[in-house]
């Protein structure tokens, strides 16, 4: 197996007029191709900001991240947007569906970037498919479950076929029902289609069903 | 493509029909009094003399006002640089009496002479202008606008020879002419006969050089024109001892008399003019721009998470402000043909009243708002309407670009809390 995310001394600091926040600190950060990795810690901490830096969402302020062997830094806003349209899915805790578009239309969202675009609504109903909810394609954001949009999510995060999907407390809005649904399907996507996945979560359970938890506290990785 | 909110379209396209249509109207009336537009084609090479200012110094007195038949004769036909001269006066304010029990009504003539037709292009239906002779003589004759041949005797055919009462005085019809618009207030009338048919014409003038004629000057050469009639002045005044005589800086190009409208007592200022159209331009133009700047802002802000998950999705700047600005077109090109539409309605109907606000009363000369109308000149002027629509979309384009790119340059993450 080969190393398919790569975080050398990563810091993040963030600045505004008054005050100064390390929100990274000198992390190192190894994950394997086809791992489920659970990032934990408490409120404040760094896991998001970490993810976002994983996903090209944000830069940090020293440090590098090398994507699938391939270093990130000084890369421009088009290439880090095919980049991540190619390897990366998200999944955000507030879903973040867009509420004029349609389920399948969200799940479309990714293939409108690429080139070539005619299988697009086969894909995005494959995506579907996959998230069982093949029998709400029409349906607006508005009309769907937590969990339902949740998983209109995950089939946005996977049309692509991205290698790594990041997911920032997948269930955080989501009863424990509803959860175990989610956790179910990330843990196919991992098992079946062998996606990397780096998962922020709060729940231990969840936590422990996955291949390796690492432990943040105050922007530092601690064991 | 990014649906969008229908109450932000609305609005949207509203806001750019509005803009696009008073735009359009505004370009319509500044066109018909710039262009080579029926009757004035020759509009290039059209002078104005305006008034003329005489100063006594014995009397401690200035007077300005238009010219007199003498003056015109005797000075301003004799320039050598002018290639044709015609003087004539407008009266708005005329009696028109019907045979039947019609009530009167108030008509627009034009008391010319036969030179007018040389320098107005007007076409004739049937007929023609009165001639030399009959002004010379001051004879009663009068050509008839098409409309108000139509008006007074439901006809434009068979009208020669018959006979209006215009101010209680019988004019024996001698041509129809098809009626040029009322903008163009140096050379509209509904009627046009000569100007000795009226009494106070024929009354010597006593060689005075102020009197009731606006001149027109034709000629290639508007500078040698004014150095010339600074020159006339001179002379004149030479002639008459102790007077003084001021041309200023006349004549006018038609252009000047068109866009400066000055009023009976002043000279143009050109400042409070470009105030003026700079002011209009501001409240046509620039402040719907920025309210659709600001609608586009608001709008892009509430779509501030749909914009970091397309970021997160692959969408860069480029192809997202692409989206943003195709979307915005899209409203612009509706609101645009919305917009072209209702100024051509608006023209259409209600030219009236509309061009007398966009106007007011030209050169002193007041027009009541029925006289003035669409004429076909106005109706179809394609270019007008392709500047203006185009102006407007480019002025569009550059209001959404500007709040959608400081947006877009936000990081990501911002978008996403
Ligand atoms: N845009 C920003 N500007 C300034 N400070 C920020 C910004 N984003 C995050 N921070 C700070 O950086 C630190 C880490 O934030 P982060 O969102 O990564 O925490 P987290 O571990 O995800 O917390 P939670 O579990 O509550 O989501 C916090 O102290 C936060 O206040
Ligand atoms: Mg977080």
């Amino acid at each position: 197996m080969s190393t398919i995310i790569k975080l050398s001394d990563i810091s993040k600091i963030y600045r505004t007029k008054t005050i100064e926040t390390q929100a990274l600190d000198k992390v190192n950060l190894d994950i394997e191709e086809g791992e489920f990795l659970s990032v934990m810690g408490p409120s404040g901490c760094g896991k998001s900001t970490l993810l976002n830096i994983i996903g090209l969402l944000d830069k940090p302020t020293t440090g590098i991240v090398e994507l699938c062997g391939r270093p990130t830094a000084g890369l421009k806003d088009k290439a880090l947007a095919r980049l991540r349209n190619e390897t990366l899915g998200f999944v955000f805790q507030s879903f973040h569906l867009i509420p004029t578009l349609s389920v399948l239309d969200n799940v479309i969202v990714p293939l409108m970037y690429r080139a070539g675009s005619r299988n697009n609504k086969k894909l995005a109903l494959e995506a579907l498919e996959k998230v069982e909810l093949s029998h709400r394609v029409n349906h607006m954001p508005s009309q769907l479950s937590g969990g339902q949009a949740q998983r209109v999510a995950i089939a946005r995060a996977i049309v692509g076929n991205p290698s790594i999907v990041l997911a920032d407390e997948p269930c955080g809005n989501l009863d424990s029902r509803m959860s175990g649904e989610i956790m179910d399907l990330l843990h196919s996507l991992n098992r079946e289609d062998g996606r990397t996945i780096v998962m922020v979560t709060h729940n231990e359970d969840q936590a422990r069903a996955t291949d390796r938890i690492i432990h943040f506290f105050d922007g530092r990785r601690v064991e | 493509m990014m649906r969008q909110n229908k109450l932000f379209s609305g609005i949207y396209i509203l806001g750019t029909a509005l803009a696009i249509a008073a735009t359009t109207i505004f370009a319509i009336a500044y066109y018909i009094r710039i262009a080579p537009v029926y009757p004035e084609y020759q509009r290039d090479r059209m002078s104005h003399i305006y008034q003329v200012y005489v100063n006594d110094p014995g009397q401690n007195f200035t007077s300005g006002g238009w010219l007199s038949a003498d003056a015109v004769k005797n000075y301003i036909s004799q320039l050598p640089s002018a290639e044709c001269v015609s003087a004539s006066m407008l009266r708005s304010g005329t009696s028109l009496e019907f045979d039947d029990d019609r009530t009167p009504v108030k008509v627009a003539v034009r008391y010319a002479d036969p030179n007018f037709f040389k320098i107005y292009s007007y076409e004739f239906l049937d007929g023609a202008p009165f001639t030399t002779a009959e002004f010379e003589s001051g004879a009663a004759r009068t050509a008839i606008s098409d409309r108000m041949a139509e008006k007074i005797f439901g006809t434009t055919r068979d009208v020669i020879g018959r006979t209006v009462s215009l101010d209680f005085k019988d004019y024996t019809i001698c041509g129809v002419f098809r009626e040029g618009s009322a903008l163009n207030q140096s050379s509209f009338g509904q009627f046009i006969a000569p100007y000795y048919a009226l009494p106070e014409m024929q009354a010597n003038s006593g060689g005075s050089l102020i009197g009731r004629l606006r001149t027109v000057i034709l000629s290639d050469d508007v500078e040698s024109l004014r150095n010339e009639l600074a020159e006339a002045g001179r002379k004149y005044a030479a002639e008459h001892e102790g007077l003084t005589v001021d041309f200023r800086n006349q004549p006018y190009t038609d252009v000047e008399m068109a866009l400066a409208n000055p009023s009976t007592n002043n000279d143009i200022d050109w400042v409070s003019l470009w105030r003026r159209n700079i002011l209009i331009l501001l409240v046509l133009l620039i402040v719907p721009a920025l309210n659709l700047s600001g609608m586009i802002a608001g709008r892009m802000d509430s779509r501030r998470a749909e914009i970091g998950v397309r970021k997160s999705f692959g969408g860069g700047r480029r192809a997202l402000l692409s989206q943003v600005l195709w979307e915005n077109l899209v409203l612009t090109i509706t609101g645009g043909i919305v917009g072209l539409v209702v100024a051509w309605l608006l023209i259409h109907g209600a030219a009236g009243w509309l061009l007398k606000c966009i106007c007011g009363s030209n050169e002193g000369v007041n027009i009541s708002a029925e006289m003035y109308r669409a004429t076909p000149d106005m109706l179809f002027a394609p270019t007008v309407f392709i500047c203006a629509f185009v102006f407007c979309v480019l002025l569009n384009i550059v209001s959404a670009l500007i709040p959608a790119w400081s947006v877009l340059r936000r990081p990501i993450v911002n978008s996403l809390k």
